[in-house]
């Protein structure tokens, strides 16, 4: 009884929105319509999806490649991210000297780096790797230290009275007391991962949805330029769809999941 | 184990801490001494701050004293700290919120002797029976009450059969009809386990009510007052505070601490 309950509030929370946003984009065409709005100042729904259907061949075939920038440079950055968070945690002396530098480098707009890093590695994917990575490195990097940090400092004064190992204490009860804020740093991470793609894309590309965007705007195709957005919006809410799925998941027990 | 054999021998103890500038010393312990005899119940006592906390710590060999000593059965806390005799209880349960009620409750088990699940399950087991709460072993920590969870603590604690019981303020973040419950349910473990018992409260009430011994503490840099032994008679229940005795050992202590 109190599932089925459940499950109708939960079915009438997603009609709730879809209905939202259908609303939305019934207003949007409406006006566009009335006002007579040209198409190359601001397409309406209609348009954008006509757009999209006869290009969508195309604009998946590009989508697959940003996509592939941003999650290899995501998971680049979360690898480097956590072993320096481990690293920083254990060495406090290595905190000190490098977080300075860090916090230096996150503070350099990031898109003024790119034409160095297309000048060194070329004009391929690497260069957008490369910035994908450093964008969501850092997020993950300081909830990271901040989550290793984070543990009960009585279950520490537990597990030495057990006797047990420093790695019995970091797999027990430093490593899953991190997870939750581990996990908030990967879903920053991940979204950032895309716009880092894109920027990078813009400087210097010839393929990948950021391309597109740029092609859309020399040809003054506004449409076109809509349907590349759209496809790359749902691609970030795609990637944080799924970190969210993971993070329910591996957070069973915390009191921020339901 | 004879019934006065010293077990627990405390000279001259003294911590002083830095404080967070590190520039002038915090005395936390002045000079302390009493000792606590085998299969023995005994409460420490004192004002909120005063280092208790800090000397069960000592006890217990998680903290090292700037001077003097801790012996138990005539060696260091410390190598009886890596013997795993102590158990301890916190004020907060201190669980593992991932973690059903039965794997926190193996969780040392698991640390000691990590091949034998079987047997360590069977144990958790037993403890969670004895402190009544083998229903729940599926249940996550979250989805119980405070008393359950504090119970859940001290099952963990006893669960590799510890010699030594140090708790700290266990029941003291519970409700009054809580506590009173729990106090009789840790007697009557005591009972059937018998460890050696050191159980720090603020509480003079609860400390002469569980305790074979109370140890009286003065204010922070804290000494020992007093130490009164308590010979209400045992198995104690709910109606011995209304006991003759009962209030005339609580009236003795209370007179102890207004004259200095």
């Amino acid at each position: 009884m109190l599932l089925d309950g459940l499950k109708k509030i939960k079915m009438k929370k997603a009609i709730m929105q879809i209905l939202f946003y259908f609303g939305i984009l019934m207003i949007w065409q409406i006006s566009s319509m009335v006002l007579n709005i040209p198409e190359y100042i601001l397409p309406s729904p209609l348009e954008i999806g006509k757009e999209i259907s006869a290009n969508l061949s195309l604009l998946l075939k590009h989508a697959s490649i940003t996509f592939f920038e941003a999650i290899t440079g995501f998971i680049l950055g979360t690898v480097t991210a956590i072993i320096l968070a481990l690293i920083m945690v254990n060495f406090k002396i290595f905190e000190v000297l490098v977080y300075p530098l860090l916090v230096m480098s996150q503070t350099t707009p990031k898109i003024a780096i790119v034409p160095f890093l297309i000048l060194w590695f070329g004009y391929d994917l690497l260069p957008k790797i490369i910035i994908a990575a450093i964008v969501s490195f850092f997020p993950i990097l300081v909830n990271s230290v901040k989550g290793l940090k984070s543990a009960d400092l009585e279950l520490l004064d537990l597990m030495k009275s057990y006797g047990a190992t420093n790695k019995q204490v970091f797999l027990k009860v430093k490593f899953p007391y991190a997870l939750p804020y581990i996990i908030t740093g990967l879903k920053i991470g991940v979204a950032f991962s895309v716009i880092g793609a894109i920027v990078a894309e813009f400087v210097g590309a010839d393929k990948g949805l950021g391309y597109l965007i740029m092609q859309g705007n020399i040809n003054l195709d506004t449409s076109f330029m809509f349907a590349a957005l759209v496809i790359l919006s749902l691609l970030g809410v795609a990637l944080y769809k799924i970190m969210s799925i993971i993070e329910k998941k591996v957070l069973y027990w915390h009191p921020s999941v339901e | 184990m004879g019934a006065n054999t010293k077990i627990i021998e405390i000279e001259n103890l003294k911590k002083t801490f830095l404080n967070r500038e590190k520039k002038k010393p915090i005395k936390a312990i002045e000079n302390i001494n009493f000792d606590v005899n085998s299969g023995e119940f005994a409460a420490i006592v004192g004002p909120s701050g005063c280092g208790k906390t800090t000397l069960l710590k000592i006890i217990g060999g998680l903290l090292k004293p700037t001077s003097g000593s801790v012996l138990v059965r005539g060696k260091d806390a410390e190598h009886a700290r890596q013997h795993r005799e102590f158990g301890f209880v916190f004020q907060n349960p201190a669980l593992l919120p991932w973690r059903t009620i039965l794997e926190n409750v193996y969780l040392p088990l698991e640390i000691i002797s990590k091949d034998n699940k079987t047997a360590n399950i069977k144990k958790a087991e037993r403890l969670l029976k004895l402190v009544g709460l083998i229903k729940f072993k599926n249940n996550l920590p979250s989805e119980l009450s405070g008393g359950m969870q504090q119970r859940v603590a001290i099952a963990r604690a006893l669960v590799f059969e510890p010699k030594f019981l140090l708790m700290d303020e266990p029941f003291s973040s519970l409700d009054e009809i809580t506590r009173d419950k729990m106090n009789i349910e840790l007697l009557s473990l005591w009972h059937k386990l018998k460890p050696t018992i050191v159980y720090v409260t603020h509480s003079l009430k609860e400390a002469v009510f569980l305790a074979d011994k109370a140890v009286i503490l003065s204010n922070r840099p804290s000494k020992v007052k007093k130490v009164v032994e308590i010979d209400l008679p045992r198995p104690r229940g709910q109606q011995i505070i209304y006991t003759r005795n009962y209030s005339r050992i609580l009236r003795n202590i209370r007179g102890l601490l207004k004259d200095k």
